[in-house]
């Protein structure tokens, strides 16, 4: 402490610049601002989070990557887009090397859309661009993203996730069409937009 | 999940910090200020010797934290996150903090340590400066288009785009204003060196004192618990305990799944291909 | 300066305070997070407080509406590539499927290297390949007259072995040279649609490049290698997959891409391809 009394560069600060009870102040004020922000944003999050039921991606249910195939809510037959009886859409899709499978999906607009996924191989990402669909596909599990469209038109499906060499050309379609334009399904009727 | 809000709650607590980090860095640079005869609520700032690089460096590397900071907490809110995860944003928000703010102050560390160390005083202050405001430039000329093309939905950890596609065309320009802002890092990176490496072989050469800071008002008591890991390192231990213990554990809970390892690179068996 | 005792004890002030702030925190937020904001799921009613602490916990699964009425099953293959068969591949004896390939000669070739555009050449393709090929025209999942007839008579340990023998035959098929090695021809490579395809695919549409599993970048299990394939068989394939005349690959994964080319894509790729002086790489 001696040592830096006589510091040459340590001038003596002019009285009045800083008092010791304004740090104080000015220290307490600006805690209450930085808690005050806090709170606001944190306010922000839960209440939109509630208002329009947002989550991260948050399913846990699993699933044998390697059998999708043979059976079962992943099998080629049940992929694509199915009618529920309370009127809204499930949508099952497979992200394998280097595909979506359907590689383009069919959804009516204005219509409440379950994208259910499950990987065959590694992690790949699931992306619809301009929308809050937005999650990881991890073998394994079964990820399960809900949102509806209200603008028509097609929506670009890239995995953001490197998945291999291939994955740069791993890019799907979502095409949204007018309600009125989806066709009618029976509950065993899956369709999709890849042109036979 | 619902331990999702906990660790998304837990990592917005990293505001405090950097805030009252924002704050003493202000408030040193006001005293300063004030000392060097500044008066008024921002004559101050005017006082302050502009002329060396890490007073220049506190300011630009504070307006590049508050951008990077801003778009940090959306990476960390709940639900906003599914946004911006995984699109050329993330890459953008951390180029912005760590390549902006951080690094940039790395510079003026190098400026200020350099001839400390070797004894040998930068050549000129004048083409540091200009080294930091084009590192500065550079990084916002990279990093703003580039968080609006992740708003723009372009993904990240991909290696072509084909621009020729409508629904991806509109953030090709975008990212070439990126690839510009990169051309202007590379050049602020080749002038740092030049500049170091040009003071090192310099004539000017002179003994700087090393200089440390020290408190206006001395602390008269630090509680110990404040002063140190202990108690800080604990807390942290239980949190992480309680935030992802759980997730993290519920995998050996789960029945396990797994895809066979199969070697990609070659055909691993018989005398296939390769 | 005064050191204060009892670091981490609660009779401390500063202790104490930072257990209960950080108590608080979790509190809240675990109460905000599993018995509000876990209620709210788009597109449905909002949950029960236990349906919602379930789901929180990842322990219910789907909400979502029962999924009877599934539409009629269709599978491609019988084979998943499964640990266990795996094992069964890598235990193929070439020995033994030497004497099996005996009744291959007459269509596929000497040593598997086929004369015939129309019949494909084995040598050098990959043991899993084979054997699932085989088991597919065993179950019908790859239709093909001769082949289902053939590959009934054979076991799964007789696939296995020939499937053994035929990867181990020198100089047959390869992966496609690297990009790298084809640079000496004329640069004409993004005019070359087949070449482009090859390596870089085409994203718009979203085909991948064919060396992604194909090789030599990548390999994916269960995908022949290409070069020195007769031209005519791979085109034939592609058309048949494009067409979903053959359906026997998992997960749809050649179908997709064959859906989005052109016959005179396909006519280029099983040039490019096929193309005996299209460059190998060495056989080791
Ligand atoms: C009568 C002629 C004939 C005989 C004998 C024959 N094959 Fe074939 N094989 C074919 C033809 C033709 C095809 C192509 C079928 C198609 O286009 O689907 C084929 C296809 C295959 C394929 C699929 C190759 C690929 O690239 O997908 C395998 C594997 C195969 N044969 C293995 C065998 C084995 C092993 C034997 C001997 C046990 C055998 N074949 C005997 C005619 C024959
Ligand atoms: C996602 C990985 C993948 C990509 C990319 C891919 N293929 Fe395939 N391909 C496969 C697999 C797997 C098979 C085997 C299918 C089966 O199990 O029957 C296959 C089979 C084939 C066959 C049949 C070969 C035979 O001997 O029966 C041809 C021909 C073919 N692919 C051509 C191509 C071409 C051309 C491209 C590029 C446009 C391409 N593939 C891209 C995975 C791929
Ligand atoms: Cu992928």
């Amino acid at each position: 402490m001696a040592e830096t009394e006589t510091n040459p560069l340590r001038r003596p600060l002019p009285d009045g610049i800083v008092p010791e009870g304004e740090v104080t102040r000015t220290e307490n004020r600006w805690i209450a601002i930085v808690l005050g922000m806090l709170g606001v944003m944190m306010a922000v999050i839960v209440v939109t989070g509630v208002t329009n039921a947002l989550h991260p991606p948050s399913n846990v249910e699993i699933i044998d990557p390697t059998t999708l195939h043979l059976g079962g809510e992943f099998a080629e037959s049940n992929l694509g887009t199915a009618a529920e009886p309370d009127g809204s859409v499930t949508v099952r899709l497979i992200a394998e090397q280097y595909n979506f499978v359907p590689e383009c999906v069919r959804v009516p607009a204005d219509t409440p859309v379950k994208f259910r996924l499950s990987s065959a191989d590694v992690i790949h990402g699931f992306l619809l661009v301009g929308t809050n669909v937005n999650t990881m596909v991890v073998p394994g599990f079964v990820a399960e993203v809900r949102t509806s469209f209200n603008a028509l038109g097609d929506y670009r499906m890239p995995c953001h996730e490197f998945c291999g060499v291939g994955h740069q050309g791993m890019w799907a379609h979502v095409n949204v069409v007018p309600k009125g334009r989806f066709p009618h399904l029976s509950t065993t009727e899956r369709t999709s937009c890849v042109q036979q | 999940m619902g331990f999702k809000f906990l660790q998304s709650f837990l990592t917005f607590f990293v505001v405090l910090p950097t805030l009252l980090t924002v704050y003493s860095i202000c408030a040193s640079l006001e005293i300063a200020g004030r000392h060097r005869g500044g008066r008024g609520l921002l004559g101050w700032i005017g006082a302050l010797p502009w002329d060396e690089p890490m007073v220049l460096v506190a300011a630009l590397s504070l307006v590049m934290l508050g951008g990077g900071g801003f778009g940090g907490i959306i990476n960390m809110s709940y639900a906003m996150n599914s946004m911006i995860h995984n699109t050329s944003w993330v890459p953008a928000h951390f180029h912005l903090i760590f390549g902006g703010a951080v690094v940039i102050m790395y510079f003026a560390i190098a400026y200020e340590m350099w001839p400390q160390i070797t004894g040998k005083l930068l050549r000129s202050k004048k083409l540091a400066r200009r080294q930091l405001w084009l590192w500065f430039w550079g990084i916002m000329i990279v990093t703003i288009p580039w968080h609006i093309t992740g708003l723009m939905g372009q993904p990240r950890r991909v290696a072509v785009f084909d621009y020729d596609d409508p629904l991806v065309a509109r953030t090709g320009p975008l990212v070439i204003i990126s690839v510009i802002g990169g051309m202007i890092l590379l050049l602020s990176a080749i002038l740092l060196i030049f500049i170091l490496v040009r003071s090192h072989f310099g004539e000017r050469t002179g003994e700087i004192p090393l200089r440390y800071a020290l408190a206006v008002n001395p602390p008269a008591h630090v509680p110990s618990s404040l002063n140190g890991f202990a108690l800080w390192n604990t807390i942290l231990l239980v949190l992480m305990l309680v935030a992802y213990g759980y997730p993290i554990g519920q995998f050996a809970l789960l029945k396990p799944h797994s895809v066979p390892a199969y070697d990609v690179t070659s055909h691993s068996d018989g005398g296939g291909a390769r | 300066m005064a050191r204060d005792k009892g670091v981490l004890r609660l009779t401390n002030p500063w202790p104490r305070f930072a257990w209960l702030a950080g108590a608080a925190i979790v509190g809240i937020s675990l109460a905000l997070g599993f018995l509000v904001l876990d209620r709210y799921q788009q597109n449905d009613p909002p949950l029960g407080l236990w349906g919602a602490i379930c789901w929180g916990l990842g322990i219910t699964a789907d909400l979502g509406p029962a999924r009877e009425a599934a539409p009629t099953l269709r599978t491609p293959s019988r084979i998943a590539w499964t640990s266990s068969t795996l094992g069964q591949i890598r235990a193929g004896d070439a020995q033994h499927g030497s004497f099996i390939a005996l009744n291959c000669t007459a269509c596929h070739g000497e040593g598997g290297m086929s004369q015939s555009t129309f019949i494909p050449t084995l040598t050098g393709m990959d043991p899993a390949v084979i054997f699932k090929q085989l088991d597919d025209y065993r179950s019908g999942k790859r239709p093909w007259g001769v082949m289902g007839a053939i590959a009934k008579a054979l076991s799964i340990r007789d696939s296995a072995d020939v499937a053994a023998y035929y990867a181990a035959r020198p100089n047959g098929l390869a992966a496609i040279a690297h990009e790298g090695s084809l640079r000496g021809e004329s640069r004409s490579k993004e005019s070359d649609s087949a070449r482009h395809l090859a390596f870089m695919g085409d994203e718009q549409r979203g085909i991948p490049p064919c060396t992604a599993c194909h090789g030599p970048h990548g390999y994916k299990i269960g995908a022949p290698p290409l070069a020195g394939q007769h031209a005519a068989y791979i085109e034939r394939q592609l058309a048949a997959f494009a067409q979903r005349l053959r359906q026997n690959d998992i997960n749809e994964q050649m179908r997709t891409i064959a859906m989005q080319l052109t016959p005179s894509e396909m006519h280029a790729l099983a040039a490019f391809y096929g193309a005996p002086e299209s460059s190998r790489v060495a056989n080791k």
